[in-house]
């Protein structure tokens, strides 16, 4: 929008908003604050922002883990099962009377170390994404089960636990866990946007091959984002230790596919090359926006997950459209290929 | 040496090696548990089997045409619902079995239309669908009692046996031999293979692309049905959340056989070994006492190292073959853990 | 199986070769008193405490199948056992607290068979691979495995799949394995009770032993008027069902109770709190949540807590019940992190599925299809009972 000049006509400017990046799924977003505001005026609250903001923060992590895989042209199905690791992996040290920073600096070195796993795995061993991080989603899962033995980890939580997992808000509404996702968020849009790092996971993703003409070391490129995202899926891990108050051995099954999904609507693409820190955000609020809503606005259970889908699916399709009338008013011609890989390659 | 070359060439064929450390799994296991190889045990092993066998099948089509289907549990799911529900409703074994397979092909056709002919991004679309539709099986299974059927001929589907075999495997053998046919032997499969490598090229060369992709994606959806029918068959009974979880298993059986997630690489058969694999070890471990702790961590170890396995015989083999096959007609192979080629994105 | 394996399986070779002995015709008495005895001379991690209780509770006899202190009898059982080795499959749904507890407590009861009349047990448990509510495909696979293995009795829970283990059991059966399902809810299909397949169902009745249970404690504490908040798990579920049938039941009786809002909780912690978070944001006077498991209930407490609402402390405050019968839960109800929650009973379910396997495999007796145990509202008053009879089960006297 910046680039339009100061006296664009109204239309003009209607134009680039309904056409700018995402606008078709933050419209579904505003669809649904409307129905559900309707339903109930509670919506529409400080209160229930809070909640919102606070629902999104483990996902949005993960999500922005996800984004930098995404781009570099791979995919962390592994995660949730990370997450869920590291998050006993704070726990049992807390109980094993590690002081409280040291044990969290260890569940996001764990985190770390795993995501080396799985891009050692995939760039030395040449497992394909998809095999090697579903493997670490198994293994992964598969220690925090053989550990725990089935019992929740129990009996960790310290006063100061109870501030960084957003229990306590000694400062308002602004818990440590919205933070964290704040400042993780502003540091991946960073490094995305202005860093060496960012421009060649841009480069790796949508070219490999002119990536590694022009002297970037494509595995190590590959490797670092892995890094990051289980990185991230550590701090995540830490912060939901702190929320539950108890690390039971499913701990956050299911949430890589939460943080697909909300990557994905945020704008990235499996084919790579593509994704925003911005689009993490706005895929994640999506998500959040769309099961609150339906808590608040009482949509009976039994439909929650058909809605769900349905929402999903509305607000791709508007994203779609609204593409298609991007390339229309820039006089792209439409490609001839309806394919996804076609139209969103760079 | 010309035994030590004609090696290499069998072992250079992608699959062929996964296939082989399949084979040495089952000797392994047969020599450390007695019952392994007892009839019951490998009627039990084949006739479980079958679900994912189909699943996979049907997977290796999308994912050869570049696409991906992660609708398939669901749609294995509402098919086996409405299956049954028919059944009950007029005890008619054809008109069942037609609204099993109508139900697929049709959200077949819904998430084929969406990505084809919108666009859209497929693992999207079929993500959403997935949540549509899993959530229509809760919301039918609340409305209906879907537990049995007082006919013999349901229950003889996937129950029953032909010349000693059961019905299910002979079903499943039978679809799969046709699949892996009509994929390496008719015009229809070539064309799918060519979108796969690169879907400008197969547009230019004629291939309609908004026509092609429906139809990969209303054949997934069928055999999907089809899969549900025989679950139905077999368990005489539809529960909420029937399937979920099944396209992840069906996904990871095709890429442990071979087949590419970035398109116009794989087979049906290779996929088959894939399911096979996943459905032996997990057999296997079962019959050695492991105990099922470890089940998520030994899978995971076991497809990394069957899968490095087989990536380094076959990296040994093209060493030292004398005269290499016809590399793929993409570009020179940018790096060997990349399995994304650039011209597949463009 | 090797009797050495662990600490707590020392006193064994002993015990077991002195009930060999006792075929002559020792006292029953004297069995228990020997190895009461045995296991209190036994240095190392099992004390006598954790020994004793076993032998007085086999005493009390919980439904039969111990030692009845009348020679004639217990020799007559002895014989018949003597030298038998009962092949036994253990099949939870996925690995949890639950079945931990319940695991303890077959141990428990299998020690004291053991001891009282010298049958052997080869044990196995086997869960399917991921944690799902949904894994019954595999489910059914572990048990055509340990079918085709000869296993004498299989242990299954099968997390609520009722009708689709019918086939699966029958299937069992032809290969000589009898299925004892623990936990299910066969009160919501006794329109084919003709048919049941498995040898018995030990569980409760979770319309009338927990969901009424819950709905008439709630009405009391509010005495009769009140907003309730139900955090369930997902839809379909046949608990979730069944209870719901009971709950109704009870809030019947109380025209002052009024649901006002049902989440689904996904029979999770950190789902349930979101979920009670957002409800709570439209319903913030609510005065009882009801958690269909201690999961969801302690995430509604927590939620309650971030929301800085107060517990019901007896006058006011938000009422929070769950269910389940945990140890974890317990110690959430004597921290007052809960106002109750129901214990389903882990130890008495894991006791009479091993009596009945007993019964069943053994003497060829005709089990109860149906075999209900005791449950019971836990609060702050009565928790210590059952926390004591849990705690018991998690040391059983010889793990296999």
């Amino acid at each position: 929008m910046s680039f339009l000049p100061n006296n664009a006509t109204v239309g003009q400017r209607l134009r680039a908003v309904v056409t700018s990046p995402n606008s078709g799924v933050v419209s579904v977003i505003v669809l649904v604050c409307i129905f559900a505001s309707i339903k109930s005026s509670v919506f529409i609250s400080v209160n229930n922002g809070f909640n919102i903001a606070s629902q999104m923060v483990f996902i949005l992590l993960l999500a922005l883990g996800m984004t930098i895989v995404l781009i570099s042209g791979g995919i962390d199905l592994s995660v949730g099962s990370v997450m869920g690791l590291c998050a006993g992996v704070v726990a049992k040290l807390m109980i094993d009377g590690v002081p409280m920073v040291v044990a969290m600096l260890l569940a996001v070195a764990a985190g770390a170390g795993l995501g080396m796993v799985n891009g050692l795995i995939i760039t030395k061993l040449g497992l394909p994404d998809f095999v090697a991080t579903l493997a670490m989603f198994g293994v992964a899962r598969g220690l925090l089960y053989l550990w725990t033995a089935g019992t929740p980890f129990l009996d960790y939580m310290t006063d100061t636990y109870f501030i960084v997992g957003g229990l306590r808000r000694p400062f308002g509404y602004l818990t440590v866990p919205i933070i964290v996702a704040l400042l993780a968020t502003l540091i991946v849009a960073v490094t995305l946007r202005f860093t060496p790092f960012g421009r060649h996971l841009y480069g790796v993703g949508s070219n490999s091959h002119g990536a590694m003409l022009s002297g970037v070391s494509v595995p190590r490129v590959r490797l670092l984002a892995y890094v990051c995202s289980g990185l991230l899926a550590g701090v995540a891990g830490v912060l939901l230790a702190g929320q539950t108050t108890a690390v039971a051995p499913d701990l956050g099954t299911g949430y890589e596919v939460y943080a697909i999904a909300a990557a994905i609507i945020g704008g990235a693409a499996l084919s790579g090359g593509r994704g925003r820190a911005i689009g993490a955000v706005i895929g994640t609020l999506t998500l959040a926006v769309t099961a609150n809503a339906m808590n608040i606005a009482g949509v009976d259970p039994t439909w929650q997950q058909v809605v769900t889908g349905l929402i999903l699916l509305l607000s791709v399709i508007l994203d779609r459209a609204s593409t298609l009338l991007r390339s229309r008013v820039v006089q792209i011609p439409i490609q001839p290929v309806a394919a996804t890989t076609a139209a969103t390659a760079r | 040496m010309r035994i030590r070359e004609r090696l290499a060439s069998i072992a250079a064929v992608e699959g062929v090696v996964v296939a082989l450390v399949f084979v040495a799994m089952i000797i392994f296991f047969s020599l450390s548990s007695p019952y392994f190889l007892g009839s019951q045990n490998l009627r039990n092993l084949f006739v479980e089997s079958t679900f994912t066998v189909l699943l996979a099948a049907g997977t290796s089509y999308v994912l050869i045409v570049g696409g991906i289907d992660l609708s398939i549990g669901s749609v294995l799911g509402v098919s086996a619902g409405l299956t049954l529900l028919t059944m009950q409703k007029t005890n008619s074994l054809p008109l069942a079995i037609a609204v099993g397979l109508a139900s697929g092909a049709a959200i077949g056709l819904l998430n084929g239309g969406l990505i084809a002919g919108m666009g859209i991004n497929p693992f999207i679309v079929t993500l959403a669908t997935l949540s549509i539709f899993s959530g229509g099986l809760n919301v039918l299974t609340t409305r209906a009692q879907l537990t049995g059927t007082p006919s013999k001929s349901f229950a003889s589907l996937a129950q029953g046996s032909v010349f000693g075999l059961p019905s299910p495997v002979l079903i499943t053998a039978i679809v799969v031999i046709l699949l892996e046919l009509v994929l390496v032997l008719t015009p229809f499969g070539r064309r799918i293979y060519a979108a796969g490598i690169n879907e400008r090229a197969a547009h230019m060369a004629g291939v309609n692309l908004r026509r092609l992709r429906p139809q990969v994606y209303i054949l997934s959806g069928a055999i999907a049905g089809l899969a549900g029918i025989l679950l139905a068959s077999k368990l005489n009974s539809v529960q909420p959340g029937l399937g979920s979880g099944y396209e992840l298993t069906a996904i990871a059986a095709a890429v442990i056989g071979g087949v590419g997630l970035a398109g116009g690489q794989g087979s049906v058969w290779r996929s088959v070994i894939g399911a096979l694999f996943l459905a032996t070890l997990s057999q296997g471990m079962q019959l050695l006492s492991i105990s099922s702790t470890w089940f998520t961590v030994v899978t995971g170890i076991s497809i990394v190292a069957a899968i490095a396995f087989s990536r380094m015989t076959q990296r040994l083999a093209a060493a030292v073959r004398p005269a290499p096959l016809p590399p793929a007609p993409t570009q020179p192979e940018p790096s060997p853990s990349d399995d994304r080629t650039p011209a597949a994105a463009g | 199986m090797d009797m050495n394996e662990s600490p707590e399986a020392e006193p064994e070779p002993g015990a077991s070769r002195r009930s060999f002995l006792r075929g002559a015709g020792l006292v029953a008495g004297g069995l228990v008193g020997s190895s009461a005895l045995l296991s209190a001379c036994t240095p190392g991690k099992n004390k006598s405490a954790d020994a004793v209780p076993a032998s007085a509770a086999s005493g009390a006899g919980a439904a039969g199948g111990a030692l009845t202190g009348f020679s004639a009898y217990d020799d007559l059982v002895r014989t018949k056992t003597a030298g038998r080795t009962i092949k036994l499959g253990f099949t939870p749904t996925f690995l949890a607290e639950f079945f931990t507890q319940i695991e303890g407590a077959m141990f428990q009861r299998m020690y004291e068979l053991e001891t009282a009349y010298g049958v052997k047990w080869a044990y196995k448990r086997q869960t399917p691979a991921q944690n799902s509510f949904n894994s019954t495909q595999a489910l059914i696979q572990i048990i055509q495995n340990l079918a085709s293995q000869k296993y004498d009795a299989l242990v299954v829970d099968s997390g609520g799949d009722f009708a689709t283990m019918e086939n699966a059991y029958r299937d069992a059966l032809k290969s000589g394995t009898k299925c004892f399902q623990i936990n299910m809810v066969p009160e919501m299909h006794f329109d084919k009770e003709d048919r049941f397949v498995f040898q018995s169902s030990v569980g409760y009745d979770n319309k009338f032993q927990a969901g009424f249970v819950v709905g008439d404690y709630i009405g009391q504490t509010l005495k009769g008027s009140g907003t309730v908040m139900q955090i369930w798990g997902p839809p379909g579920s046949e608990f979730a069902d069944a209870r719901q049938t009971g709950f109704d039941a009870a809030l019947a009786k109380y025209p002052g109770l009024k649901v006002v809002a049902k989440g689904n909780g996904q029979y999770q912690r950190n789902t349930g709190f979101t979920v009670t978070q957002d409800l709570l944001t439209r319903y913030p006077n609510v005065n009882a949540i009801y958690g269909e498991n201690d999961d969801m209930a302690l995430g509604a407490a927590q939620a309650v807590d971030a929301r800085g609402l107060k517990h019901w402390d007896g006058q006011k405050g938000v009422v929070i019940v769950g269910a389940d019968g945990l140890l974890s839960g317990m110690k959430a109800i004597r921290d007052g992190k809960l106002t109750a929650s129901v214990d389903v009973n882990t130890v008495d379910i894991g006791r009479y599925v091993i009596d009945d396997v007993f019964h069943s495999v053994i003497l060829g007796d005709a089990v109860p299809k149906l075999h209900w145990v005791p449950t019971r509202l836990v609060t702050k008053e009565n928790v210590d009972i059952p926390e004591a009879y849990m705690k018991w089960s998690l040391k059983p006297a010889k793990k296999y």
